[in-house]
C-alpha cells in the first residue's frame, strides 16, 4: 500500500534527496517548498501523513501545523534544527507528534514516519475499553465522550489508548514513549508532555486543572479509572 | 569576581562619633575642671577674708574684755564672752587650760601647723576637717593675756555649695557628650552617605549593572570623587561592552557557521544514508571510496551537531527536563546503543533519581567515548550516590594526562594528541557544559595507570 505523504522542505536539494529516498521506501511524496502553497496542495489532495520543516517562506512549519490541526488528525513529523530550544516545544505544541532533527538520516526519518502511520494493532478479545465517561474504540480507532467523538491525532489516540488500557496505574514517559512513539530507552521524553498536554486540551473540562490524565511527577501519567 | 566580604560602612562611621565624642568630652571636660577650681579658690579666698576680719574683731573683743577687768582674763572667760558670736567657734589654748565653744572640738583637733595668712601676716590659718565637717581655722598670732585663739570658721555650706557646683557640671558634662555622641553619628552619616553611595556603586558595577553612576550633588571633595568615578564607570562600560560584543560576534559566527553549514550536512547525511542502502551493487574500487566519504560524513554531522549544541550552550538558553533514570537500565542501554558493551566494566550503587537524562547521557557518553578513544584497555565507571551528590566515576588504563594539558583539557577543540585522527574536541567540553547546567561538576586526575573524571552532580 503506498502512503501519500505531503513532504514541505524548502530547501530544494534536500528536498530532492529526501523524496528519492522515501520514494526508494515505497511512499509517494508531494513535496513542497512554499508554506502557503503546501497548506493549498494539504487541502486539495488527500495525504496520510505530512513531513514539515519548521522554517519556510511565507507561512512557517508552526502556522502550518496549526491551520492544519483546526480540522485534521494527520500525522506531522516536523524537521527542527535544534533539539534545545523553544522550536521542539512550539512544534509539539502546534500539534506535531514527532520530529526529527537536523540533519537526519534517512532511515531514521522513516522509521519515524512509520511510528506514526502505524495504528494500534486491533486486539482480539475486547475492540473497546471504558474509562469513566471515556469510550476507547480500538476496532474504529476512535474515542468517544459522553457518546460524542473527540477529534484525535492518530498518536493522541494510541497514547489515550495506552493510558486507558493500564487505567488506575503509573505510566512512565519512557515506557509511553517506547509504545506509542516506538523509541528506544533513550528518546525525547518531552514529546509525551507535549502530546498529553494536546489531549487533555481535547478531553478534560479543564485542561490548567486535569482529572481524568494525572501527572506523577519524576515518573509519568496515569488515567484515572 | 573576587568572594571579599564587603566591611559594612558602619566601622568607620562608628570611629569618627568615638573621635567626635572624645574631642567633646575632654575638651568639655577641661572646662568644667578649671572653672571648679577657679570658683573653689575664689570662694575659698572670700572665706578666708571674711574668717581673718572674723577673727581680728574676735582678738579684739577679747582684748577689749581683758583690759576692763584688773583680773587676768582666762582662757574660759574668753570663749564665755565669744561664744555668743554665730559666724565662729573658739578654741582658747592657755598654759593651763583649753577651753572650746563647742563640745566636740577640742585641742588635739587644731591642726599642728598653720601657714601665714597672705591677707595679714599676723594670722596663721589652716584648712581641716573636723568630724567629717571642713573648718577653716585662724589662729591670730598675738595672744591675749598669753592665751591662743584659735577661730573655727565652718566651710561645709560653701563645700555644699561647690558640691551642688561640681553636680551641675557633672551632669552637664555628661549631656554635653551625649549631644556630641548624637551629633557626631548624625555628622559622620552625612558626611559618610558619599562614601557608602560610592562602594554600593562600586558593587553594583563589579555585579555587572555598568549603567551605574554616582549623583555629583555637591561642590566638594565628594563632588569631584563622584564625577572621576562616573568617568571611570565611563571608560569601564565601554571596554567591557566592546568587549562583551566583541566576544558575541565571534560567538555568533561561530553559530552562523555551524547553522550555515546545517542545511549541506543535511543533504549530505541523507543522501549518504542513500548511498549505505547501495553499497553493496558497487565495485570494489569505488566502494572503497564510497565507505571513507560515509565516514567522512558522519564525523562531520557529528562535528556539526556539537557546534550547533555549543552554540546554544552560548546562546545560554538552556532548559531542563527532568526524567526518572534507572542508573542500571540507562548505563546498560547507553553502552549497547553506542557498541561499547563488552568495553566497559560498571560498578552501580545508585537507586533511580530524577534528572535530565539526555543531559546525563551526554556526560556520560562523551566521558566513556574519550575513554574507549585514549583509554588503551578496559574502562571502568562507577556510580554512587551520598547524601545529596551523586558521583560517577570514568577511568581508564591509558597513558593518563600530562600536567599542561590538565587545564585545558575541557577546553572547546582542545586535543592533547593532535595526531589522533577522530573526535571532535567537544566532547568534553560538552559534557562540561552539560554538568554545569544540572548544577554539578567535572573533575580529572591521573592515578597510577590511566585518568580518572570525576562527575559530581547535585540530587534533587
Amino acid at each position: 500500500m503506498d502512503r501519500r505523504i505531503l513532504f514541505v522542505e524548502d530547501d530544494s536539494d534536500i528536498r530532492e534527496i529526501v523524496a528519492h529516498g522515501l520514494e526508494n521506501q515505497g511512499f509517494e511524496v508531494a513535496a513542497e517548498g512554499d508554506g502557503r502553497q503546501a497548506l493549498v496542495r494539504f487541502h486539495r489532495d488527500p495525504f496520510d501523513a505530512i513531513i514539515l520543516d519548521l522554517m519556510l517562506p511565507s507561512l512557517n512549519g508552526l502556522e502550518i501545523c496549526r491551520r492544519i490541526r483546526v480540522d485534521s488528525p494527520v500525522p506531522i513529523v516536523m524537521l527542527t534544527a535544534r533539539t534545545e530550544t523553544a522550536d521542539v516545544i512550539a512544534g509539539l505544541e502546534a500539534g506535531a507528534d514527532d520530529y526529527v532533527t537536523k540533519p537526519f538520516e534517512i532511515d531514521e526519518l522513516i522509521a519515524r514516519l512509520r511510528a506514526v502511520l502505524r495504528r494500534t494493532e486491533r486486539s482480539v478479545e475486547v475492540d473497546h475499553v471504558d474509562v469513566g465517561d471515556l469510550r476507547i474504540d480500538q476496532g474504529a480507532f476512535k474515542a468517544f465522550r459522553d457518546g460524542a467523538e473527540v477529534n484525535l491525532t492518530t498518536i493522541e489516540f494510541r497514547l489515550l489508548n495506552e493510558l486507558a488500557r493500564s487505567a488506575g496505574r503509573v505510566m512512565s514517559r519512557e515506557v509511553l514513549l517506547e509504545t506509542v512513539w516506538g523509541y528506544e530507552y533513550l528518546g525525547d521524553s518531552r514529546i509525551v508532555d507535549m502530546a498529553v498536554k494536546r489531549l487533555r486540551s481535547k478531553i478534560e473540562d479543564d485542561p490548567s486543572n486535569p482529572r481524568l490524565i494525572q501527572t506523577v511527577r519524576g515518573v509519568g501519567y496515569r488515567l484515572e479509572s | 569576581m573576587s568572594s571579599v566580604r564587603p566591611i559594612p560602612p558602619v566601622r568607620f562611621r562608628r570611629r569618627l562619633t568615638v573621635a567626635f565624642v572624645l574631642i567633646a568630652a575632654l575638651s568639655a571636660g577641661i572646662i568644667a575642671v578649671v572653672s571648679f577650681t577657679l570658683v573653689r579658690a575664689d570662694r575659698y579666698r572670700s572665706l578666708h577674708e571674711r574668717a581673718v576680719g572674723a577673727s581680728a574683731l574676735a582678738l579684739s573683743l577679747a582684748g577689749s574684755a581683758d583690759r576692763n577687768d584688773d583680773v587676768e582674763i582666762t582662757a574660759e572667760e574668753i570663749v564665755a564672752h565669744l561664744s555668743s558670736r554665730q559666724s565662729f567657734e573658739v578654741v582658747a589654748v592657755s598654759e593651763e587650760e583649753t577651753v572650746s565653744s563647742v563640745a566636740s572640738i577640742d585641742e588635739e583637733e587644731l591642726p599642728s601647723e598653720f601657714e601665714t595668712s597672705s591677707q595679714d601676716p599676723d594670722f596663721l590659718h589652716q584648712e581641716v576637717e573636723i568630724d567629717g565637717r571642713p573648718y577653716l581655722v585662724v589662729r591670730p598670732q598675738e595672744t591675749v593675756n598669753s592665751v591662743t585663739l584659735n577661730v573655727l570658721f565652718s566651710a561645709g555650706a560653701l563645700e555644699g555649695q561647690l558640691d551642688r557646683l561640681a553636680s551641675i557640671l557633672l551632669r552637664t558634662w555628661l549631656g554635653v557628650v551625649a549631644l556630641a555622641g548624637l551629633v557626631g553619628l548624625v555628622v559622620a552619616r552625612r558626611a559618610l552617605r558619599p562614601v557608602a553611595r560610592a562602594s554600593e556603586a562600586a558593587r553594583s558595577l563589579a555585579e555587572g549593572l555598568l549603567e551605574t553612576r554616582l549623583p555629583v550633588e555637591r561642590h566638594d571633595e565628594f563632588g569631584a570623587w563622584a564625577v572621576s568615578f562616573n568617568e571611570m564607570a565611563d571608560a569601564l562600560q565601554e571596554k567591557i561592552e566592546a568587549l562583551m560584543e566583541a566576544h558575541a560576534r565571534e560567538r555568533r559566527f561561530a553559530s552562523d557557521v555551524a547553522h550555515e553549514l546545517r542545511t549541506p550536512i543535511t543533504g549530505l547525511v541523507a543522501s549518504a544514508s542513500l548511498l549505505r542502502g547501495k553499497l553493496g551493487e558497487l565495485d570494489p574500487d569505488t566502494r572503497w571510496s564510497a565507505e571513507r566519504l560515509l565516514g567522512q560524513v558522519t564525523r562531520m554531522k557529528a562535528l556539526v551537531e556539537e557546534l550547533l549544541e555549543m552554540s546554544r550552550f552560548d546562546e545560554g538558553r538552556e532548559s531542563l527536563s527532568l526524567d526518572k533514570v534507572e542508573p542500571q537500565d540507562f548505563v546498560n542501554s547507553l553502552l549497547t546503543q553506542r557498541g561499547w558493551a563488552g568495553l566497559v566494566r560498571c560498578e552501580i550503587e545508585a537507586t533511580a533519581l530524577v534528572v535530565d537524562g539526555r543531559r546525563l547521557e551526554r556526560i556520560l557518553g562523551n566521558l566513556v567515548d574519550n575513554a574507549v578513544e585514549h583509554g588503551d584497555g578496559e574502562v571502568e565507571l562507577r556510580w554512587r550516590t551520598a547524601n545529596a551528590w551523586m558521583t560517577i566515576e570514568v577511568r581508564d588504563e591509558g597513558p593518563g594526562i600530562a600536567e599542561a594539558d590538565k587545564s585545558r583539557i575541557f577546553d572547546r577543540f582542545y586535543k592533547a594528541d593532535p595526531s589522533r585522527s577522530g573526535g571532535t574536541g567537544l566532547g568534553l567540553s560538552i559534557a562540561l557544559e552539560n554538568a554545569r547546567i544540572l548544577g554539578g561538576d567535572i573533575s580529572v586526575e591521573n592515578l597510577e595507570s590511566g585518568a580518572r573524571f570525576t562527575v559530581r552532580l547535585p540530587l534533587p
